[in-house]
């Protein structure tokens, strides 16, 4: 099992080093090496799954190579395997094969085509690298290692000015989260000597009576290592305040989108948090600061995606909200439905981007709303796509994200947080108001873009169109599927903790899933549902009423509460003002001028009065040394 | 007999006397190579009659020695004096000031 689970780690891995290695070949060599590589490892984690559940085997964890062994610690290379990672190397896989196969496609007039594919087999690997990893060290080399590919593919178009500030941004924003996270990785190894996760867990009882002292302040430490381990997964997972990189990041390619947003990248930060749900069970306050952290990110985030005007923008804001959803699952010590939404809405949030790149291509890369219309008519595949991808992110009872987001919803409630219950049921109006925004503006009305004749008449190639459709199924049918084995934990059995929490609600609320599809037609989120349904039919597709925002909202909301300001105007100032006042008083007034250039004026300064002792007359020379030595044996018979 | 002061004395009016010719000669190099010269022999008569007087065979073997390197060192001082007039047209001392700061 371990050799099959190291193949399927290792195979992009490798077809990154074949790409690397034949960085000029054709481009149906790069094609087939980067899929095919992509295919298998999939074929092996649905393989592997299948083996892991039949079988019923327990929790592998296994060092398979260790590179620093010193007395204290050691450090390995090791694979976790567990029905969480690998259902989650399956989601991973499976949604990276769609989306290189939807590239040949997407890519194919591109000059660096090869570079392409090259990048994106690094991001899966690199994802993998986490999801498999046994011990927080390796975490964190795969954490880096996608934080890395994410930047060289946002920035993939490295001509393009605005690309190269976002993943500029990305970069910089997930460093802020990595202080967070090294500093958890460093206090996890002074506390518990070790960075293996199952010896963690072991021992985490000892350590959660234990405190620790900052600043005089004293924190219990495993809340303080949760607290610090979850500013990294903020970043990552783009959460308030460290969420403003995402939207930016869309100045990457159109299929990259659909890979950080549904598999490789954001999905991470949620990962960790339930991989480390054992530790994070027992750190109450922290987990009610991060149940905080979802719902306002649910909730204000998905407001924003309202008066944004790019189709990518508002799936990337919807995106952030989403995780929001997933960030409050986890608060909630709810860790199973947590990564349940990830999965369906890994499925369905990469089919919304993979439609957009189809609409995006379509339309001779024009990305705003505005302007493109009507599309309904000769993209009836993309149309019929976005569709059930839409009814699965705004939760219509049946699809996948029905069931994933209801559950989180219903759930938080049933356990009593209800501020965060009311901001997360709010954002089902936003959601699907947004969702109304962007299907009536693009496949409904007159499209003002002008498009050939040629063009109108055909759909998109059928490398594109297949994974549309092929996302088309889990997006809809995955969610009820698994669910009650799910719900009932026998799906991710001992891997994720606090199981019980959910089987109360399953039993107390749910009872199967047929129930709780009935059920959701009498509750008040099936209303929210509907009302916004309503409101945006007659608001965005007949038209029949204009709402006039107040201006100081809209320009909150346009300027994404100040967010985008404070990241790229003041955070810039700050620290342009920081590095002048270094630059001008360090720099050049003490170590240029106090230092450098002072020592070489002293020492000149000296000089000159020290040559006037070189007379260059022998005669002087001599009487010196004969004076000296008379001086010399005056001292030392006076001495003796 | 003499007594041992008089050769003392003597020596030391020989090495004033090159001293004061190292010092006081503000003419040429040739001079500054005699002075040298006699500073050598002044210390050599030191260690005649100091090896004289004491009896000792060891004072007197070294002043062979001390010959033998002062004849070494002229050659050499010459050697440099003959190289000097080629390059410079002039042994004097005054024109050797080419280091002064």
């Amino acid at each position: 099992m371990i050799n099959i689970a190291l193949l399927l780690l290792l195979t992009p891995l490798i077809g990154t080093l074949i790409l690397l290695y034949l960085q000029n070949s054709s481009k149906k060599l790069t094609i087939i090496i980067s899929n095919l590589s992509i295919l298998f490892s999939f074929l092996l984690s649905v393989y592997l799954l299948i083996l892991y559940i039949s079988s019923n085997a327990s929790t592998l964890s296994k060092d398979v190579l260790v590179f620093a062994d010193v007395k204290i610690y050691s450090l390995a290379f090791g694979l976790y395997i567990d029905s969480l990672s690998l259902v989650m190397c399956t989601v991973v896989t499976s949604v990276s094969f769609l989306v290189h196969y939807y590239s040949i496609s997407y890519m194919k007039d591109e000059k660096s085509f090869n570079r392409f594919f090259i990048y994106t087999n690094f991001f899966t690997f690199s994802m993998l690298l986490i999801v498999l990893s046994n011990n927080f060290f390796q975490l964190f080399i795969g954490w880096e290692l996608v934080g890395l590919s994410s930047y060289l593919l946002i920035g993939f178009w490295t001509k393009k000015d605005s690309a190269i500030k976002a993943n500029y941004k990305a970069f910089l924003v997930n460093r802020v989260g990595d202080i967070g996270l090294i500093l958890g990785l460093c206090l996890i190894f002074i506390s518990y000597n070790t960075t293996n996760y199952n010896e963690v867990f072991q021992l985490k009882d000892t350590i959660n009576n234990t405190n620790i002292n900052i600043f005089g302040y004293t924190f219990n430490t495993l809340s303080f290592i949760c607290f610090l381990l979850f500013i990294g997964a903020m970043a990552k997972s783009a959460q308030v305040p460290l969420h403003f990189w995402l939207p930016d990041s869309m100045e990457g390619p159109t299929p990259i989108s659909a890979l950080i947003h549904a598999a490789t990248m954001v999905t991470a930060g949620i990962y960790m948090v339930a991989r480390l749900s054992p530790l994070y069970v027992l750190a109450e306050d922290v987990s009610l600061f991060i149940l905080y952290v979802g719902s306002i990110t649910a909730f204000f985030l998905g407001i924003v995606a309202l008066v944004q005007n790019d189709i990518k923008r508002i799936i990337a804001y919807s995106t952030i909200s989403q995780l929001g959803y997933m960030t409050a699952a986890l608060g909630a010590s709810l860790y199973s439905l947590a990564i349940f939404h990830l999965i369906t809405h890994a499925f369905f949030k990469a089919l919304l981007f993979l439609c957009a790149g189809s609409i995006i291509i379509k339309c001779h890369h024009e990305q705003d709303i505005r302007k493109i219309g009507g599309l309904r008519r000769f993209m009836p595949i993309t149309y019929m796509a976005f569709l059930y991808a839409s009814l699965s992110l705004i939760g219509f009872p049946l699809t996948s994200g029905f069931y994933s987001k209801e559950t989180i919803i219903d759930a938080v409630g049933y356990y009593g947080h209800t501020i965060p219950y009311i901001m997360l049921l709010l954002s089902i109006f936003t959601t699907t108001l947004y969702t109304a925004k962007i299907f009536s503006k693009v496949f409904f009305g007159e499209c003002t873009l002008h498009l050939d004749n040629e063009l109108k008449n055909k759909e998109n190639d059928s490398e594109m169109l297949m994974p549309l459709v092929v996302l088309t199924i889990p997006s809809v049918f995955l969610g009820i599927f698994i669910y009650d084995s799910l719900m009932l934990g026998t799906l991710f059995g001992t891997s994720l903790a606090a199981q019980e929490l959910v089987e109360s609600f399953y039993n107390d609320y749910v009872i199967n899933s047929l129930n709780f599809f009935l059920h959701s037609f009498l509750t008040i989120n099936f209303l929210i549902l509907l009302s916004a349904i309503i409101f945006g039919y007659f608001y965005y597709y007949k038209k029949s009423f204009v709402i006039k925002t107040p201006s100081f909202i809209k320009n909150i909301l346009t300027e994404e509460y100040g967010f985008n300001i404070f990241s790229s105007k003041y955070i810039p100032e700050l620290q342009n003002f920081i590095t002048k006042y270094l630059w001008r008083r360090v720099d050049i007034s003490a170590i240029d001028n106090g230092f450098v250039n002072n020592t070489s004026y002293l020492l000149n300064k000296i000089s000159y009065k020290v040559r006037k002792v070189h007379t260059g007359f022998i005669y002087h020379y001599s009487l010196t040394i004969i004076s000296a030595l008379i001086l010399l044996l005056l001292i030392i018979g006076y001495k003796n | 007999m003499i007594p041992i002061s008089y050769y003392l004395i003597l020596s030391t009016i020989i090495f004033t006397i090159s001293i004061a010719g190292i010092f006081l000669n503000r003419k040429n190099i040739l001079v500054l190579l005699m002075s040298l010269e006699l500073m050598f022999l002044s210390v050599n008569f030191n260690l005649i009659t100091l090896g004289n007087y004491l009896g000792d065979l060891t004072g007197q073997v070294f002043v062979f020695f001390v010959l033998t390197v002062v004849a070494a060192e002229s050659a050499i001082g010459l050697a440099l004096l003959i190289v000097l007039f080629r390059s410079k047209k002039s042994i004097d001392v005054d024109d050797l000031s080419e280091l002064k700061g």
